[in-house]
């Protein structure tokens, strides 16, 4: 004890200080993706769905490692009119690690796993993509890209006749949005 | 002859099975999925190291630099802001005892005083939290932040009252964006 007051008053000091300098960045594509009509009990992959894929560039000067998690959003994070996904489990990540370069882009496919359950028919859940760079020794500022994923679990059990519930996709595209296959054919588990 | 029957019989059989198959199916499932993206070119970038020099047991100090947070992509961004502890302290939002540490975060367009800074809207945690009017905010916030634009993220530090390290530590600070 007397040597932990030694040394905590003789040296009475903490150094904070970082061995090199960063100035690092990161990117992706997917700021958000919202699919619509999803049935319960089934899996969905967002590239066989729609070609779309989460990319990570590394926009900084040295190589970083990113790790990618899905995560319930808080709920100043939600949008929409979304609930949090239950689980963050529902989803996958094809590639939740990568090393990038400079200028590197990493790519991972998400899917989506629907649970069983008849109670999320109707609903609207989103979930968090979060990519960031996991730092070395040394470093102080790590960046981080949350992607949001939003999706709608079918109202009806049968709805091949009718329109899919909540917002027409047309209309939720902006100036700087485009709406891929608006009505794409669900891939089928066998 | 009995060959090619049973042939037939095989191929309706199959053919039965793939329409009872295929009608369960379509009959448990939505036929017609939407999907919208935005595409948006979401990207932050950020300046370091921030350095607090050495610093006494118990103390405050208000780095003498910014890290400069900047929205490089095409889109308005929020920020959430996030630490990692070094191995042997532990992140508190309050004034820390031994072993246990303050990071304060503020966007904030010069060096900001001591006292601007509060526990409840100021000080880091393990958890990645998204910024508002107040939280982690100065004279600048970080919602919707503009293309290009540029924010200062300045620290405040508060020391262990008491500690038995005194090898330099490293606390890391994830600055995240997503599309606002």
């Amino acid at each position: 004890m007397t040597r932990r007051w030694a040394l905590v008053t003789a040296a009475a000091a903490v150094l904070l200080l970082p061995s090199r300098l960063l100035a690092g960045g990161l990117s992706t594509n997917l700021g958000e993706v919202l699919i619509q009509n999803l049935g319960i009990g089934d899996s969905y992959c967002l590239k066989k769905l729609a070609n779309v894929t989460l990319s990570v560039v590394n926009r900084g000067e040295d190589s970083v490692f990113v790790k990618a998690t899905p995560e319930v959003p808080d709920t100043a994070e939600l949008r929409q009119n979304a609930e949090p996904i239950p689980d963050a489990a529902w989803i996958k990540l094809e590639a939740d690690s990568m090393v990038l370069a400079p200028g590197q882009m990493g790519v991972s496919d998400v899917c989506i796993n629907v649970p069983p359950d008849s109670t999320l028919r109707g609903r609207k859940f989103q979930v968090m993509i979060w990519s960031r760079t996991i730092p070395r020794p040394g470093d102080f500022i790590a960046c981080g890209l949350k992607s949001r994923v939003l999706f709608t679990v079918a109202a009806e059990a049968d709805s091949s006749a009718a329109e899919p519930p909540g917002e027409k996709t047309s209309g939720a595209a902006s100036d700087n949005s485009k709406t891929r296959d608006a009505e794409k054919q669900a891939e089928r588990k066998r | 002859m009995k060959r090619t029957h049973r042939l037939v019989a095989l191929l309706g059989l199959f053919l039965l099975l793939t329409v009872a198959f295929a009608g369960a199916a379509s009959a448990a499932n939505p036929s017609n999925i939407s999907v919208t993206v935005m595409i948006q070119n979401l990207s932050v970038s950020a300046t370091g190291p921030i350095d607090f020099g050495v610093v006494t047991a118990g103390s405050a100090t208000v780095s003498t630099g910014s890290s400069t947070v900047t929205n490089d992509g095409n889109v308005a961004e929020t920020y959430s802001v996030n630490l990692t502890n070094p191995a042997s302290w532990t992140a508190v939002q309050a004034l820390p005892g031994n072993e246990e540490y303050c990071l304060s975060a503020m966007l904030n367009s010069a060096q900001p005083a001591g006292g601007g800074f509060t526990y409840a809207d100021h000080a880091l945690s393990t958890v990645s939290t998204q910024c508002s009017a107040a939280k982690f905010a100065g004279d600048q916030n970080g919602v919707s932040v503009p293309v290009s634009a540029a924010r200062n993220l300045w620290f405040k530090f508060e020391a262990p009252s008491a500690t038995a390290v005194t090898a330099q530590q490293t606390i890391v600070v994830t600055v995240t964006a997503s599309a606002a």
